[in-house]
């Protein structure tokens, strides 16, 4: 707890919080907000991302504000999906879950964009924790709750899921059908 | 592609899917009071949120309005950023709003949106003349208390060469508040208090240099029925880190139309003992910004009490307790007559007020 206390002490991060705060907030709820429904629970999950940014700061105070707004944004996601899940009781995804189809006629990128906004949550939510929060293995781990391997599994077959999907649509080693 | 490559693509479409995502999201109604009290302590005092089992244990004493220079710069540099659309109460709500630790202390009690509207219309925002200009950016009106809050800037190339040489301090020789008839405000057991501005100087961006946000407050000394007043500012004081000060003539005045707004009253004195002495209590009145008393003993050996306040509470209808934690308040004393001032972290709701204890008695007020 004392760890804490030696957050945001100074003012010149209490100042780049509440920067990054503000010029968050509004999208951050948002995102919450779509997962699941404005209200205060959508609040709860952008209060609590913002309250583990000052419990991490000091691993992040480095990092550019643009970073630290992925990482938000990873989090309030991964939050919001822990309170649905909380709330619906929903089953675990079982790995191995039906490949998502890719919409035609779109670029590499965009496809891959559009393979990831229809994956499985539990892969997403590992491969965002991961890829764009910067999250280590370990931190991955206690955030879901789940062990260091099945967070490398799910990482593996996470990116394998999205590669397939696009090499089946005649992306990345393949030509593109368009 | 190899690896590398791939990862280095998934991590921006990652980021992408997110703010699509959150495009194609509903719009969302403003945070709930709920939410900006928790977030405003969070804001405020981020370990004591993060502490698990930790508590706010200590009250400050500053109030909440008296916020640090860097706040209010930060709030000025947006409003100059808009433009100057703040006025008409929304940059003083939106002042308020971003208070410390009231929000939470005063709960229900606080309503900041009366402020909008709340009691001043400027007849002329800006003034220039004599090297400086002034502009209003905002101004709210209760009854009781007025407050304004003015850019100063320097135009005089002289002037600015002197304040750049390094002024500790800039102030007016003299600054009034005066119904346009030429008359005085309305006072109350003789006494009329002035209440200082400060000229804060910069701690974040400066937008242009040689400017300078004032804050200006005015107590009425009692409840006032408005009507057009001048703020009149007489000549600019510049006190240097050492050495004399020094002073530049000039005269700039505002004009203004004081409204007032619901306040609550005393209707009939009441007899009270306080400190082993009778006094009687000749006038209460609350306003949504500012509670005023003035009192006097029966005895010729009168005990003053050092401190009006110190059994204030505001029973709110809501069931929170307003006392003087948090609150500004000054107390001024003549012969054997006693005045106090208080003024709220943030401004009551008068709708929810039950019942004011002071000097050990349960006070009804009226509109």
């Amino acid at each position: 707890m004392l760890a804490y206390a030696l957050h945001l002490e100074s003012g010149e991060d209490r100042i780049r919080f509440t920067r990054l705060y503000k010029a968050n907030q509004k999208s951050l709820s948002r995102l919450a907000a779509r997962i699941l429904g404005p209200g205060p629970k959508a609040e709860d999950a952008v209060h609590d991302a913002f309250v583990k940014l000052i419990q991490r700061y000091d691993a992040l105070r480095s990092q550019p504000d643009g970073h630290l707004e992925r990482w938000l944004m990873a989090v309030v996601r991964n939050t919001a999906l822990d309170m649905l899940r909380k709330d619906s009781r929903q089953a675990e995804l079982e790995p191995g879950f039906q490949e998502p189809a890719v919409p035609p006629d779109l670029g590499e990128f965009e496809a891959l964009v559009a393979l990831i906004r229809t994956m499985p949550e539990d892969y997403r939510r590992v491969l965002e924790l991961r890829f764009l929060a910067e999250w280590s293995l370990a931190d991955v781990a206690t955030e879901l709750d789940i062990t260091e391997a099945a967070v490398k599994s799910r990482i593996f077959r996470g990116r394998k899921l999205l590669m397939d999907a696009l090499r089946k649509e005649g992306y990345l080693d393949g030509q593109s059908c368009i | 592609m190899d690896s590398p490559v791939f990862d280095n693509m998934l991590k921006i479409a990652l980021e992408e899917a997110l703010r699509q995502d959150i495009m194609e999201a509903p719009e969302i109604p403003a945070p709930s009071p709920r939410q900006r009290r928790r977030m405003r302590r969070l804001l405020t005092a981020p370990a004591s949120v993060c502490s698990a089992g930790a508590e706010m244990t200590h009250r400050p004493r500053i109030p909440g309005r008296w916020l640090a220079a860097a706040v209010i710069a930060a709030l000025l540099t947006g409003a100059a950023a808009a433009g100057l659309s703040l006025g008409n109460g929304a940059w003083f709500r939106q002042w308020f709003d971003e208070s410390l630790w009231a929000a939470d202390y005063y709960g229900g009690a606080a309503d900041t949106e009366q402020l909008l509207g709340m009691g001043v219309e400027m007849a002329s925002s800006t003034v220039e003349s004599d090297g400086m200009r002034l502009e209003v950016f905002d101004a709210v009106f209760d009854g009781q208390r007025l407050m304004m809050f003015v850019r100063m800037t320097l135009l005089d190339p002289t002037l600015l060469e002197k304040t750049q040489r390094g002024s500790e301090w800039i102030g007016f020789d003299q600054v009034e508040l005066l119904p346009e008839d030429g008359g005085e405000f309305s006072l109350s057991a003789g006494v009329r208090s002035l209440h200082s501005f400060s000229a804060l100087p910069w701690t974040e961006e400066e937008p242009e240099e040689g400017t300078y946000p004032l804050l200006f407050q005015f107590d009425l000394g009692g409840l006032d029925e408005g009507g057009p007043a001048q703020l009149r500012m007489t000549n600019l004081i510049l006190w240097p880190a050492s050495g004399l000060a020094e002073t530049w003539p000039g005269e700039w005045t505002l004009s203004m139309t004081l409204k007032p707004t619901k306040a609550l009253y005393l209707k009939e004195k009441q007899a009270c003992r306080v400190d082993g002495a009778d006094w009687v209590l000749d006038g209460l009145s609350l306003s949504p910004l500012t509670l005023r008393m003035e009192a006097h003993c029966l005895s010729e050996q009168r005990k003053t009490p050092w401190y009006p306040f110190s059994d204030i509470a505001i029973h709110m209808k809501t069931g929170e307790i307003i006392d003087q934690q948090g609150c500004s308040a000054t107390a001024g004393y003549g012969g054997r007559r006693i005045t106090g001032c208080l003024d709220f972290a943030l401004p009551l709701d008068l709708e929810q007020v039950d019942y004011v204890h002071l000097f050990g008695m349960d006070i009804y007020l009226e509109e």
